[in-house]
């Protein structure tokens, strides 16, 4: 037992330097309802976040941890804004908001986290381990690195159904790099060329451990050197920036010319999860979390939008008092849904529908 | 019929289901250009094309996980370990991606892969080609595990667990690949054998013997020896290790009365002790002895001969052992 | 209406925490998210915010005391009705403090939060089966399982399996000897001693031993039926727990009226949707159940001079066997029935059911009962006084249903009436503990709120 200890780390962290940047000017073709429905997504995954949060510590919400995504939103909506209907996500822990944006309902997201039976999982499996197939969201696990891998498989798939454009958007921390099944799954889809699109977010800790302590190269960026792929380094609080990223990306892969890193630099402004929030103003210079604070995408977001002269301040409420009564509302219907019966825990094993097997 | 050796029957089981089934497709190492390490998909890339036969780099992470996904996406995916020694690369997604995926998809998302590869030792394979664990496997939910030992049940286990919609893991005893030849049926026959069915290779009323793979071959030629002592061993071939097939055991049991487990895999917590406690539970009632088992010492298969005989079981082992069942 | 400020989870592998020190006390007012109690764990030092505002009617937690994730920490009184939080039981300690009284609340909570994952109690282990087959040190010979069932079966004794002769490991007696033995028998019958007809698995594990008595020659019109197996076992039993317990009967008349109107309506559909054929039994095993957790002596066991108090309830459920009850009683258990749902329930009476009257129970499935459900009513019987199954304290036995003119709201009602009869051991209850706990199975059956 004992206080978690202060550690001293290095200088505050700043932005890392540019890689590539894209040409097209991409977001110039979007319509001012586009802009302002980025801008309604860019509030429905910080309300997401904070209402989570909310349930959590008011004891709503009592199992299963809250990983927060705050400071991330541009990623999560920019990289899925130019998605077709029939592309792929394989989205984890920290894009919570992804899975909404292509397609599940805020109930069913809500009923996954609350574990219930009527969620998607059925309440085997918590938070982000979930995904519909229907939709193109792959599910996943927590082996870190091996969405990479499987993305591999499902847009194998669709070459064997000749469907080389559909893309797959996997998204991986800066930390899984690292992981073995990152390193095979991104050589095997740069070899075979799939339409794959890494977007790494690199929010600078994966825990408590600083990216220098994960990533050896300057960038997250230069590791696409190593599968002679185009790799991108922006700032993942611009939700412009990467949206116009994405699209190059999506061009790239449609053509057929294989696979696109892209890493989004950003900051977790909160824990690693909301049991993390004390020790995380400990193992991290309050000043570095300060000045990402200063560098929030939505108010940035916002002014941009102020500055085109297309809105008044009236049509941008912070925040759009009907995305939190939304929210509201599907966690009230989580609340009040049936907890799975027991004897469940044992379905759902196996598939025996073939008819091959006792 | 056709008569065929039991590498044969595998190879001929996976072209015929990819004949039948488009959506089928293998990966591997050096399966294409080479036909395998040991030749069992001779002529595939030629018939079936680089999308459906593909040379993979030495990822087994990625190559099971291009199983598993493309298998999420609709598709059945055959990965082939060179040595099912290195599953252990892919450990990860047989056990959490694959045998989990069903589970955390409300029954949804069903993942139809046979994970399959060279698997066990005699022939002087060393630390790393001769390994049998699949008690890794047996004790996952999720997955399924099947090991043949004759000709006409690997062909027929192959094509049903290509065609069973759970992850499948398939071992084909190298031993066996080229020494076992036998009849199987014709193609047109679409003959397949349902997975958790034992078979009784040999009938007897003094002993038990429940095996499977190789021992199977040793268990029958520990009996014919045995005969000529008026001793008579019921040899069951599990053919499928999971699901297991109780019934057919517990009904020799009730014959017998003595039961002995033979496998290749190191002895401690190793499918045989399963087997085992589940007699106990069921049978009891039925026992006349305890039960025993023959199998490899608690050791890896080490590369110098007097090593490996003395680590992995032999038929007079099984000899042994069932003389003293007998005269228990 | 009272909002508990709950224990959350602090932290992963978190389960328990310690309160440093109360930031307010009782009686202080308190605002929604103001920090009310600094909390201790091996990881964090963490002040926790309140969740409502109002005032702080009751701290269930002082400083230093540890306490567990989920459990209830304090009480605020607000203002207005609060539909944030319910009362919750901690979760279940070692079974020897009594619980915190708990509010009478709906069997299943319908829209509240779920209950916060309890410890499970420690089971009874379930023996395992011993027939005293072991080798004794004088160097009696062994006797395996199937030479003892096979012996057991063809009515050989103990001393005739003895003069078998035996050609296994030291000399025992194999299966294919006593086969032997048995073959060439036939050939040449012997006066076969008294038969033990018992069936195959046996609900309590007790040796068979031949009639100590010499049998005794039948005057006319008299037939001898020796007492072996199940009776001779029952009869010992019952003998047993009458002259330990002190036994008191009481009765209670309920109203069942509803419970007769919704199966009628829902047994279709039952069977439909669940696979399962709809009694009143699982009813009355889950108001038994909810009623014993409230009143836990009722579910207790005397041994020597301590009194077990249990938290967790193993529902006995006698279940006669034969055509017209004639091979006797067995009472198979439902493990656990507190943590059952009332389909789980149903569904696991079916069977159990099924497989004691088809003799393929298991020895652990009908052991570690702490309370015991018999049901006279199904034979018709009004009013009875059942007998306590040794070791516990009390049984309840469910009676006829019978239409009866009864008076509701000073007029004359037909309603189906049944009698409840509960035999309990007054050494640990007294009457007015037994009245209230009937009272309680009297009103949850009769308010009828199992679908809440």
């Amino acid at each position: 037992m004992g206080v978690a200890r202060r550690t001293t780390l290095g200088s505050t962290r700043t932005r890392r330097k540019n890689g590539q940047q894209t040409a097209i000017a991409y977001h110039e073709r979007l319509e001012k309802s586009d802009l302002l429905e980025i801008y309604r997504r860019l509030w429905f995954a910080r309300i997401f976040d904070e209402a989570l949060y909310d349930a959590k510590k008011k004891g709503r919400l009592r199992r299963g941890n809250v990983y927060g995504s705050r400071g991330q939103e541009a990623i999560q909506v920019g990289t899925t804004y130019p998605l077709r209907p029939d592309d792929f996500v394989s989205p984890i822990h920290r894009d919570m908001p992804v899975f909404v944006f292509r397609g599940m309902t805020p109930e069913q997201v809500m009923c996954q986290i609350w574990g219930k039976a009527n969620a998607p999982t059925r309440g085997k499996d918590s938070w982000s381990h979930m995904g519909d197939m229907s939709l193109g969201i792959v599910h996943s696990t927590s082996m870190l690195g091996s969405t990479i891998a499987v993305a591999c498989g499902v847009l194998w798939a669709q070459r064997l159904d000749g469907r080389r454009d559909r893309v797959l958007v996997a998204y991986t921390g800066e930390g899984a790099t690292a992981t073995g099944p990152f390193h095979e799954g991104l050589n095997f889809a740069a070899v075979h060329k799939l339409p794959l699109i890494v977007v790494v977010e690199n929010n600078q800790y994966a825990y408590s451990t600083p990216v220098e302590l994960e990533v050896p190269t300057e960038t997250v960026a230069d590791r696409a050197k190593g599968y002679g792929i185009p790799g991108y380094c922006i700032d993942g609080n611009d939700v412009l920036e990467v949206y116009n990223t994405t699209c190059a990306a999506l061009e790239h892969a449609r053509a057929g010319n294989g696979p696109v890193l892209i890493e989004c630099v950003t900051y977790r402004l909160q824990g690693h999860a909301d049991h993390d929030e004390t020790r995380a103003r400990q193992y991290r210079p309050v000043e570095e979390i300060e000045l990402w604070e200063k560098r929030d995408p939505l108010p940035r977001y916002r002014q941009y939008l102020l500055k085109t002269g297309l809105f008044s301040e009236d049509e941008l409420p912070e925040p759009p008092p009907d995305i939190v009564e939304r929210i509201q509302k599907a966690i009230e219907y989580a609340i009040s849904s049936p907890d799975p019966e027991p004897h469940t825990a044992l379905e759902d094993i196996y598939d025996e529908s073939a008819g091959v097997s006792r | 019929m056709r008569e065929v050796t039991f590498l044969e029957a595998i190879r001929l089981a996976m072209w015929e289901e990819m004949e039948r089934d488009p959506n089928v497709f293998i990966i591997g190492e050096d399966i294409g250009r080479m036909g395998g390490a040991f030749g069992v998909t001779t002529g595939f890339l030629e018939r079936f094309g680089p999308d459906r036969v593909i040379d993979a780099p030495i990822s087994e992470t990625a190559i099971i996980a291009v199983a598993v996904g493309a298998a999420a996406a609709g598709k059945r995916g055959i990965a082939e370990m060179q040595f099912i020694d290195f599953i252990s690369y892919g450990f990860d997604q047989v056990v959490n991606v694959a045998g989990t995926w069903l589970y955390r998809s409300g029954g949804k998302t069903p993942i139809p892969i046979v994970v399959r590869g060279p698997s066990g030792g005699y022939v002087g394979g060393s630390l790393y080609h001769s390994q049998q664990f699949e008690a890794w496997f047996f004790h996952t939910p999720g997955v399924k595990v099947v090991q043949p030992a004759f000709p006409d049940d690997a062909y027929g286990l192959m094509k049903a667990a290509i065609r069973d919609n759970n992850p499948v893991v398939f071992y084909e005893h190298k031993y066996l690949y080229r020494r076992i030849k036998g009849p199987i049926p014709d193609a047109s026959e679409d003959y397949i054998v349902r997975l958790g069915e034992a078979r009784i290779r040999r009938y007897g009323s003094d002993i038990t013997v429940v095996t499977y793979g190789a021992m199977v071959h040793f268990a029958l030629e520990a009996a014919q020896r045995l005969e000529k002592e008026g001793i008579s061993l019921e040899v069951i071939d599990l053919r499928t290790i999971k699901p297991l097939d109780m019934e057919t055991i517990l009904e020799s049991v009730r014959k017998t009365s003595k039961v002995l487990i033979v496998y290749e895999a190191p002895k401690t917590g190793g499918v045989g002790a399963e087997i085992s406690a589940r007699i106990t539970e069921q049978a009891f009632e039925w026992l006349d002895a305890p039960i025993m088992r023959v199998a490899a010492k608690d050791a890896f298969v080490p590369f110098a001969e007097p090593l490996e005989k003395f680590v992995l079981p032999s038929v007079d082992d099984i000899v042994f052992a069932a003389r003293e069942l007998a005269a228990y | 209406m009272a909002v508990a400020v709950i224990m959350p989870e602090l932290g992963e592998s978190i389960v328990e925490g310690t309160i440093v020190r109360w930031l307010k006390q009782e009686g202080d007012s308190v605002q929604e998210d103001e920090p009310i109690v600094e909390i201790m764990t091996d990881k964090v030092n963490t002040e926790l915010p309140a969740p409502a505002s109002g005032v702080l009617q009751k701290i269930l937690a002082p400083a230093n005391a540890t306490v567990k994730v989920g459990q209830e920490l304090a009480l605020i009184a607000t203002a207005s009705e609060s539909a944030a939080a319910t009362a919750e039981p901690p979760a279940a300690p070692a079974p020897v403090s009594a619980p915190p009284p708990v509010e009478a609340v709906g069997f299943y909570g319908g829209g509240e939060e779920p209950a916060p994952v309890a410890t499970p109690a420690p089971a009874p282990a379930a023996p395992t089966r011993s027939d005293g087959q072991t080798r004794s040190a004088t160097g009696q010979p062994f006797i395996s399982p199937v030479v003892s069932k096979i012996a057991r079966e063809h009515g050989i004794s103990h001393e005739e399996l003895l003069t078998i002769p035996g050609t296994g490991v030291g000399g025992r007696v194999t299966r294919k000897d006593i086969e032997a033995y048995i073959a060439q028998r036939k050939a040449a019958p012997k006066p076969a001693p008294a038969p033990a007809p018992a069936p195959a698995p046996q609900p309590v594990a007790a040796p068979q031993p031949a009639p100590a008595t010499q049998p005794v020659a039948p005057r006319e019109g008299e037939e001898i039926i020796p007492l072996v197996g199940m009776r001779k076992v029952i009869a010992e039993h019952l003998t047993k727990s009458y002259q330990t317990a002190v036994h008191v009967t009481t009765v209670i008349q309920v109203d069942v009226s509803k419970l007769v109107e919704f199966r009628e309506r829902n047994k279709e559909s039952f069977q439909q949707q669940y696979g399962v054929r709809l009694t009143y039994t699982p009813f009355f095993v889950k108001a038994c159940t909810d009623a014993l957790l409230e009143f836990p002596m009722m579910n207790a066991t005397l041994q020597d001079d301590q009194i077990i108090v249990r938290h967790y309830v193993h529902m006995g459920v006698a279940v006669a066997l034969g055509e017209q009850g004639e091979e006797g009683l067995i009472v198979p258990v439902i493990r656990d029935a507190h943590k059952k749902s009332l389909i789980d329930i149903a569904r696991e009476l079916e069977d159990i059911a099924k497989r004691a009257r088809n003799k393929s129970i298991s020895v652990a499935e009908v052991q570690g009962a702490t309370f015991t459900l018999t049901n006279p009513g199904s034979y018709g019987a009004l009013i009875g006084t059942p007998i306590i199954n040794h070791p516990q304290t009390a049984i309840l036995g469910t009676y006829a249903i019978v239409k009866q003119p009864i008076v509701v709201n000073d007029m004359i009602a037909i309603r189906p009436m049944m009698n409840l009869c509960l035999s309990y051991d007054h050494r640990l209850i007294d009457g007015m503990y037994a009245g209230r706990f009937l009272q309680r199975i009297k009103r949850a059956i009769e308010s009828f709120e199992f679908f809440k």
